[in-house]
């Protein structure tokens, strides 16, 4: 059972003044030993001030009352005590007999009486200003956790980031560990907190989340339980439970706001649960139309080149009016070229494949101007007599996947002769703590507005004409990303698609091998 | 079809692919360049055919029906030296590293062309017969002249000057020029077993010898990369 407070201060700043204790109906204060010791040097003080000739009685009472005044102040504890104290000096100093207690007449009993009432209501009127002014600064502190809690959750942007706030924020507000129990699977599970839960508990929870009800400590429901447990709502929804653990009990202002902040936190709940099924649908669809345009993408850029070569090849084959080795040439260069290009969107399909089972690169250091060679070799057909310029220090190296790599660079400078215009130039170096590689065209540049969406999948430039099922850039970003880069799209300064791509730099090993291996 | 440029008419090429339309194209193909062809389609078949009939180049499929290809290369490599191109339809590069640790000469991806086809067969079938020492120490590769006696080296017509190591590598590149050497290779070669796993040393030299070499060392014309496989010093101009 829940028996012991877990005296719960957040390692977070706290959002509000320390928290009050428990009980509210009594301002506890405690005035320390060095209030105490003040008060009795004030009353000593005013005693000594009175022996050493200041004889004026009632001006030395009015003296007292002021010392009784200050203790109130502190606390009511010691404007007892202050008066107390004040009482015996005066009658022992300097009511006749001096140096002697007792009250000799009705005249004497009327100044003690005086003395002892004024005191009482003096620190009873003190008190009850402390009092109030403690309840208005309370307040106020609930005030701020509670909007404090509002800009936590608002801010927050799963259930456990709620949770955690709620959490965090009972904590100030109670000074009592908490915990919050959402449904996950059919099971209440924790979803922040360090409050601890024991059989007892879960079942209070339970019944508190199964019938939208407070339950435990200070409820009517089940009280004999050592905690509490709250219900978070959203609308008519019970979506999780709120438990204070191990608390002694709630003062009513107190529970109005955990009462209040447990709504936040169920409305918040709701709010994030909805935004996550409205995200689930957008995905739906999103996947519903990237397979459509799959299908058509597909069909289109496998069917084109394939009807092709069957029509070449058929005609060939069937020598229908062609003796022309002219035309022969032409349609057997028409074969190998729908072929390749066939190859090429294969090739883009595997590697979509590869990228989104999750790529483990194979990491390298490889100078980047080799990796350029290679895709520029590679696209040696494809890139005729277009002009390309290289601008790539021979010693930059990066750590990368190499052959994961040139698909980067096939696939971008494949695109910049698709959609752009020659000349390209290719350029990397490095830029403060990453190495930045651009390749950029003379073209249009990427479509106004679809800078980001050019490297979706399947993504097609509004009336592009050009073949292609848009997954080169795609792939792109696919393997940037799994080697903790970036890739953006944009129109360089002048014109022309400029893509870059930034890498995290790191330092290459030392490259020279010892001398003696260098020896002949 | 002309003969003229056959790397050898007579030589005798075994084909081991289980796909009857791949196999068809092969050997129209092959026969169309007057080379002899034997055909089989699975691992069993391959070894026994090359030890009874001894082709001079084998042409081997990786996926096969009774098992990887890879595994036919290794039996092979205890006992000939016959040349191995191995043809597959696999991409991941971790295959043809694979092949090439077996001991396979070369390696062409599907789909391929006849051109490619032909240029690594005469490679292979020429360093296969010339595995004797090298009777003549000077090279000619395209543009690139090196001379073993003399440890000369000039591109077109121009000395250059090579570090030792720039100097190794691009002897053990002319040597087997038009064939595809792995990191492994050349590491092995150049500075021995304890290197292997170097091979960005290998990197930064083979960029420094392009500066010497080519016109343009972003667009290497002869000292090509085959990405996570190696290098290979083209004997022809692409």
């Amino acid at each position: 059972m829940l028996t012991t407070t877990v005296p719960h201060r957040p390692e977070r700043a706290p959002v509000a003044a320390p928290a009050s204790s428990w009980a509210l109906a009594e301002p506890t204060s405690r005035p320390g030993l060095r209030s105490f010791l003040a008060a009795a040097a004030g009353v000593v003080a005013i005693t000594t001030l009175g022996l050493v000739g200041f004889d004026y009685k009632p001006d030395l009472a009015m003296l007292y009352l002021v010392a009784i005044m200050l203790a109130a102040l502190v606390g009511r504890s010691l404007a007892l005590l202050a008066v107390s104290l004040a009482v015996l000096t005066f009658n022992f100093f300097f009511m006749a007999p001096r140096f002697a207690l007792g009250i000799k007449d009705v005249h004497q009993l009327a100044t003690v009486g005086i003395m002892v009432g004024a005191g009482l209501a003096i620190s009873a009127l003190t008190t009850r200003l402390r009092l109030k002014e403690r309840d208005a600064r309370d307040r106020e502190r609930r005030t701020a956790a509670l909007l404090a809690f509002t800009r936590d959750v608002v801010a927050a942007a799963d259930v456990p980031e709620i949770a955690d706030a709620a959490v965090r924020h009972v904590a100030d507000i109670l000074g009592a560990a908490a915990a919050v129990l959402v449904l996950a699977d059919g099971e209440l599970v924790r979803a922040a907190g360090d409050a601890p839960l024991t059989a007892r508990a879960s079942d209070v929870a339970r019944w508190s989340f199964e019938h939208g009800l407070p339950a435990g400590h200070g409820t009517t429901m089940l009280s004999d339980a050592h905690m509490t447990a709250i219900p978070l709502h959203a609308g008519d929804e019970v979506l999780g439970v709120l438990v204070l653990g191990g608390a002694p009990g709630v003062a009513v202002e107190q529970r109005h706001t955990i009462d209040a902040l447990a709504r936040q936190a169920g409305f918040a709940i709701g709010r994030v649960h909805l935004a996550a099924s409205a995200r689930a649908a957008t995905l739906r669809a999103r996947t519903e139309e990237l397979r459509s345009s799959l299908l058509s993408a597909v069909s289109h850029d496998l069917r084109t080149p394939l009807a092709v070569i069957t029509g070449a090849a058929t005609s060939l084959r069937d020598d229908i009016g062609r003796a022309d080795p002219d035309a022969r040439a032409e349609l057997l260069e028409t074969i190998v070229q729908e072929a390749r290009r066939l190859e090429r969107v294969l090739q883009n399909l595997l590697n979509i494949t590869r990228v989104e089972t999750g790529l483990q690169p194979t990491r390298e250091w490889v100078p980047v101007e080799e990796l350029c060679g290679a895709a520029l070799d590679r696209l040696a057909d494809v890139l005729g007599s277009r002009a390309v310029t290289v601008e790539i220090a021979a010693d930059l190296l990066v750590a990368v996947d190499p052959v994961l790599f040139e698909q980067v660079l096939i696939n971008l400078v494949e695109n910049a002769i698709k959609h752009g215009a020659p000349p390209l130039h290719i350029a990397a170096r490095h830029v403060a703590d990453h190495v930045e590689l651009t390749v950029r065209d003379h073209g249009a540049g990427p479509p106004p507005g679809c800078e980001t969406r050019v490297f979706d999948k399947f993504f097609r430039a509004p009336g592009s004409r050009a073949p292609g099922v848009g997954l080169g850039l795609a792939v792109c970003r696919g393997i940037v990303e799994a080697h903790g880069g970036t890739i953006t799209a944009g129109t360089a300064p002048g014109g022309g698609a400029l893509f870059c791509v930034r890498l995290p730099a790191a330092t290459p090993p030392n490259h020279p091998l010892p001398a003696a291996m260098e020896a002949m | 079809m002309t003969t003229a440029t056959s790397p050898n008419p007579a030589a005798l090429v075994l084909v081991v692919e289980d796909d009857e339309p791949m196999r068809r194209f092969l050997r129209s193909t092959l026969l169309g360049r007057d080379f002899r062809v034997i055909e089989v389609a699975t691992l069993a078949a391959g070894a026994h055919a090359v030890a009874q009939d001894a082709p001079d180049l084998v042409l081997l499929d990786l996926g096969l029906p009774d098992g990887d290809g890879i595994d036919l290369v290794r039996r092979l490599r205890g006992w000939t030296q016959v040349p191995i191109i191995v043809l597959s339809a696999r991409g991941p590069e971790d295959d043809k590293v694979a092949a090439f640790d077996a001991g396979a000469d070369d390696y062409l991806t599907k789909p391929f062309g006849v051109r490619e086809l032909f240029a690594r067969m005469r490679v292979a079938l020429r360093h296969h017969r010339a595995s004797d020492p090298p009777d003549d120490p000077v090279h000619e590769v395209g543009p690139i002249r090196l001379d073993e006696a003399r440890r000369e080296v000039t591109v077109v017509g121009a000395t250059v000057h090579l570090t030792p190591i720039e100097y190794k590598l691009l002897t053990q590149l002319v040597r087997h020029a038009g064939k595809l050497l792995t990191y492994q290779q050349l590491l092995m070669a150049i500075w021995g077993p304890a290197a292997v796993e170097r091979v960005h040393y290998l990197r930064v030299h083979m960029a420094s010898l392009r500066r010497k070499i080519e016109a343009d060392p972003a667009r290497p014309a002869w000292l090509v990369t085959e990405p996570g496989v190696g290098y290979r010093l083209r004997d022809a101009p692409p």
